[in-house]
Protein backbone atom coordinates (compact mmCIF):
# COMPACT_ATOMS: atom_id res chain seq x y z
CA UNK A 1 0.00 0.00 0.00
CA UNK A 2 1.05 3.58 -0.63
CA UNK A 3 -0.41 6.53 1.21
CA UNK A 4 0.03 10.24 1.84
CA UNK A 5 -0.43 11.65 5.30
CA UNK A 6 -1.09 15.18 6.51
CA UNK A 7 -0.41 14.03 10.10
CA UNK A 8 2.57 12.38 11.82
CA UNK A 9 3.33 9.03 10.23
CA UNK A 10 1.91 6.21 12.35
CA UNK A 11 4.75 3.70 12.20
CA UNK A 12 3.04 1.11 14.40
CA UNK A 13 -0.03 1.02 12.18
CA UNK A 14 2.09 0.83 9.01
CA UNK A 15 4.25 -1.98 10.40
CA UNK A 16 1.11 -4.00 11.10
CA UNK A 17 0.41 -3.92 7.35
CA UNK A 18 3.65 -5.72 6.48
CA UNK A 19 4.03 -8.17 9.36
CA UNK A 20 3.04 -11.72 8.47
CA UNK A 21 3.92 -15.21 9.71
CA UNK A 22 5.70 -16.37 6.55
CA UNK A 23 8.32 -13.61 6.78
CA UNK A 24 11.67 -14.15 8.41
CA UNK A 25 12.65 -10.50 8.33
CA UNK A 26 11.50 -6.92 8.07
CA UNK A 27 13.39 -3.90 6.73
CA UNK A 28 12.26 -0.32 7.07
CA UNK A 29 13.57 3.11 6.15
CA UNK A 30 12.62 6.35 7.85
CA UNK A 31 13.44 9.64 6.10
CA UNK A 32 13.66 12.63 8.46
CA UNK A 33 13.83 16.39 7.96
CA UNK A 34 17.47 17.49 8.31
CA UNK A 35 18.50 20.79 9.90
CA UNK A 36 20.50 21.70 6.78
CA UNK A 37 20.16 21.27 3.05
CA UNK A 38 22.69 19.46 0.94
CA UNK A 39 22.37 20.78 -2.61
CA UNK A 40 25.40 19.68 -4.58
CA UNK A 41 27.79 22.53 -5.35
CA UNK A 42 25.98 24.96 -3.07
CA UNK A 43 26.74 26.15 0.43
CA UNK A 44 24.75 24.20 3.00
CA UNK A 45 22.08 26.35 4.64
CA UNK A 46 20.39 25.88 8.01
CA UNK A 47 16.85 24.58 7.42
CA UNK A 48 14.00 25.36 9.81
CA UNK A 49 11.17 23.46 8.15
CA UNK A 50 9.93 21.91 4.91
CA UNK A 51 6.70 22.00 3.03
CA UNK A 52 5.79 18.97 0.93
CA UNK A 53 3.24 19.52 -1.81
CA UNK A 54 1.71 16.67 -3.81
CA UNK A 55 -0.83 15.95 -6.49
CA UNK A 56 -2.70 13.51 -4.22
CA UNK A 57 -4.58 11.55 -6.86
CA UNK A 58 -1.59 10.90 -9.09
CA UNK A 59 0.82 10.51 -6.18
CA UNK A 60 -1.25 7.64 -4.78
CA UNK A 61 -1.65 6.11 -8.23
CA UNK A 62 2.09 6.21 -8.99
CA UNK A 63 2.94 5.08 -5.46
CA UNK A 64 0.67 2.04 -5.69
CA UNK A 65 2.26 1.10 -9.02
CA UNK A 66 5.72 1.26 -7.38
CA UNK A 67 4.60 -1.08 -4.58
CA UNK A 68 3.01 -3.48 -7.08
CA UNK A 69 6.20 -3.45 -9.18
CA UNK A 70 8.32 -4.16 -6.08
CA UNK A 71 6.12 -7.12 -5.13
CA UNK A 72 6.63 -8.57 -8.62
CA UNK A 73 10.32 -7.71 -8.95
CA UNK A 74 11.58 -8.96 -5.57
CA UNK A 75 10.95 -12.09 -3.52
CA UNK A 76 9.10 -10.24 -0.76
CA UNK A 77 5.83 -10.83 1.08
CA UNK A 78 4.50 -7.34 1.78
CA UNK A 79 5.50 -3.70 1.29
CA UNK A 80 4.18 -0.36 2.39
CA UNK A 81 5.16 3.29 1.93
CA UNK A 82 3.78 6.46 3.49
CA UNK A 83 4.88 10.02 2.60
CA UNK A 84 4.08 13.11 4.62
CA UNK A 85 2.65 16.22 2.99
CA UNK A 86 2.23 19.70 4.44
CA UNK A 87 4.51 21.55 6.84
CA UNK A 88 7.23 19.53 8.62
CA UNK A 89 9.79 20.62 11.20
CA UNK A 90 13.37 19.42 11.69
CA UNK A 91 13.28 15.85 12.98
CA UNK A 92 9.83 15.05 11.63
CA UNK A 93 9.51 11.87 9.62
CA UNK A 94 8.91 12.60 5.93
CA UNK A 95 8.75 9.09 4.54
CA UNK A 96 8.47 5.54 5.84
CA UNK A 97 9.07 2.41 3.77
CA UNK A 98 8.62 -1.08 5.19
CA UNK A 99 9.14 -4.47 3.55
CA UNK A 100 8.84 -8.01 4.86
CA UNK A 101 10.32 -11.08 3.19
CA UNK A 102 11.36 -14.66 3.83
CA UNK A 103 15.01 -13.55 3.67
CA UNK A 104 16.80 -10.26 4.31
CA UNK A 105 18.47 -9.62 0.95
CA UNK A 106 15.21 -9.22 -0.98
CA UNK A 107 13.78 -7.05 1.80
CA UNK A 108 16.78 -4.66 1.72
CA UNK A 109 16.72 -4.46 -2.07
CA UNK A 110 12.97 -3.89 -2.29
CA UNK A 111 13.06 -1.22 0.42
CA UNK A 112 15.73 0.75 -1.46
CA UNK A 113 13.88 0.27 -4.75
CA UNK A 114 10.62 1.64 -3.33
CA UNK A 115 12.42 4.59 -1.76
CA UNK A 116 14.32 5.50 -4.93
CA UNK A 117 11.29 5.10 -7.19
CA UNK A 118 9.17 7.20 -4.84
CA UNK A 119 11.72 10.02 -4.74
CA UNK A 120 12.08 9.98 -8.53
CA UNK A 121 8.54 9.44 -9.74
CA UNK A 122 5.82 10.20 -7.22
CA UNK A 123 4.52 13.77 -7.81
CA UNK A 124 5.63 15.26 -4.51
CA UNK A 125 7.70 18.44 -4.27
CA UNK A 126 9.77 19.81 -1.39
CA UNK A 127 10.04 23.49 -0.49
CA UNK A 128 12.72 24.27 2.11
CA UNK A 129 12.44 27.20 4.52
CA UNK A 130 15.79 28.53 5.73
CA UNK A 131 16.98 30.23 8.88
CA UNK A 132 17.66 33.45 6.93
CA UNK A 133 13.96 33.75 6.04
CA UNK A 134 14.33 32.60 2.44
CA UNK A 135 12.83 29.47 0.90
CA UNK A 136 13.55 27.34 -2.13
CA UNK A 137 12.08 24.43 -4.06
CA UNK A 138 14.45 21.49 -3.99
CA UNK A 139 15.53 19.51 -7.03
CA UNK A 140 15.35 15.73 -6.84
CA UNK A 141 18.22 14.21 -4.84
CA UNK A 142 18.39 10.70 -6.30
CA UNK B 1 -12.63 28.00 -25.09
CA UNK B 2 -11.98 28.18 -21.36
CA UNK B 3 -9.01 26.32 -19.83
CA UNK B 4 -7.71 26.09 -16.29
CA UNK B 5 -3.94 25.84 -15.82
CA UNK B 6 -2.25 24.54 -12.66
CA UNK B 7 1.42 24.65 -11.72
CA UNK B 8 3.18 22.48 -9.16
CA UNK B 9 6.40 22.69 -7.16
CA UNK B 10 8.94 25.21 -8.38
CA UNK B 11 6.78 26.05 -11.40
CA UNK B 12 4.50 27.97 -9.05
CA UNK B 13 7.32 30.43 -8.43
CA UNK B 14 8.04 30.71 -12.15
CA UNK B 15 4.46 30.98 -13.42
CA UNK B 16 1.68 31.35 -10.89
CA UNK B 17 0.92 30.13 -7.38
CA UNK B 18 -2.79 30.11 -8.18
CA UNK B 19 -4.52 28.32 -11.08
CA UNK B 20 -4.83 30.43 -14.22
CA UNK B 21 -7.99 30.74 -16.26
CA UNK B 22 -7.26 31.07 -19.97
CA UNK B 23 -9.59 31.91 -22.81
CA UNK B 24 -8.26 30.73 -26.16
CA UNK B 25 -9.85 30.63 -29.59
CA UNK B 26 -11.97 27.56 -30.35
CA UNK B 27 -10.32 25.35 -32.98
CA UNK B 28 -12.01 25.02 -36.35
CA UNK B 29 -13.22 21.38 -36.41
CA UNK B 30 -12.77 21.24 -40.16
CA UNK B 31 -9.16 22.39 -40.04
CA UNK B 32 -6.64 20.15 -38.23
CA UNK B 33 -4.11 22.97 -38.26
CA UNK B 34 -6.18 24.89 -35.71
CA UNK B 35 -6.11 22.12 -33.08
CA UNK B 36 -4.58 23.39 -29.85
CA UNK B 37 -2.31 21.04 -27.92
CA UNK B 38 -0.92 21.11 -24.39
CA UNK B 39 2.43 22.01 -25.94
CA UNK B 40 0.90 25.07 -27.65
CA UNK B 41 -0.50 26.24 -24.33
CA UNK B 42 2.77 25.62 -22.47
CA UNK B 43 4.94 27.41 -25.04
CA UNK B 44 2.61 30.43 -25.02
CA UNK B 45 2.84 30.53 -21.21
CA UNK B 46 6.64 30.33 -21.35
CA UNK B 47 6.65 33.29 -23.72
CA UNK B 48 4.20 35.29 -21.59
CA UNK B 49 6.13 34.67 -18.36
CA UNK B 50 9.62 34.87 -19.86
CA UNK B 51 10.44 31.29 -18.88
CA UNK B 52 12.69 28.85 -20.68
CA UNK B 53 10.83 25.88 -22.19
CA UNK B 54 11.49 22.62 -20.31
CA UNK B 55 9.45 20.19 -22.37
CA UNK B 56 11.96 17.37 -21.83
CA UNK B 57 11.84 17.80 -18.04
CA UNK B 58 8.26 18.77 -17.24
CA UNK B 59 5.38 16.27 -17.32
CA UNK B 60 1.97 17.52 -18.44
CA UNK B 61 -1.29 16.28 -16.96
CA UNK B 62 -4.78 16.68 -18.36
CA UNK B 63 -7.81 16.45 -16.07
CA UNK B 64 -5.79 14.67 -13.35
CA UNK B 65 -4.29 12.10 -15.73
CA UNK B 66 -0.78 11.94 -17.18
CA UNK B 67 -0.88 13.31 -20.72
CA UNK B 68 1.26 13.76 -23.82
CA UNK B 69 2.45 17.14 -25.05
CA UNK B 70 0.61 16.69 -28.36
CA UNK B 71 -2.74 15.87 -26.72
CA UNK B 72 -5.42 18.29 -27.93
CA UNK B 73 -7.27 20.39 -25.38
CA UNK B 74 -10.95 21.23 -25.25
CA UNK B 75 -13.04 23.70 -23.33
CA UNK B 76 -13.14 23.29 -19.51
CA UNK B 77 -10.03 21.10 -19.51
CA UNK B 78 -7.70 21.39 -16.52
CA UNK B 79 -4.06 21.28 -17.58
CA UNK B 80 -1.27 20.80 -15.04
CA UNK B 81 2.49 20.93 -15.26
CA UNK B 82 4.75 18.80 -13.02
CA UNK B 83 8.44 19.60 -12.48
CA UNK B 84 10.66 16.63 -11.54
CA UNK B 85 9.56 15.07 -8.26
CA UNK B 86 11.58 15.86 -5.14
CA UNK B 87 9.96 13.86 -2.38
CA UNK B 88 11.64 11.75 0.25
Amino acid sequence: MFSLSEKDIDVIQLKQQVINPQSGGFVCFEGWVRNHNSAEGKTSQPVLELHYEAHPKLAEKVGKTIITDALQKFDINAACCCHRIGQLKVGDMAIWVGVSADHRQAAFQACEYILNQTKANVPIWKNEFYENGESGWVEANL
Amino acid sequence: MKLSIEFYGRLKAQFSTKPLELNVAEPDKTDRNTIITIENIYLDLCQSYGCKSEIKIIKPILNDTFAEWNDPVKTNDVIGFFPPASGG
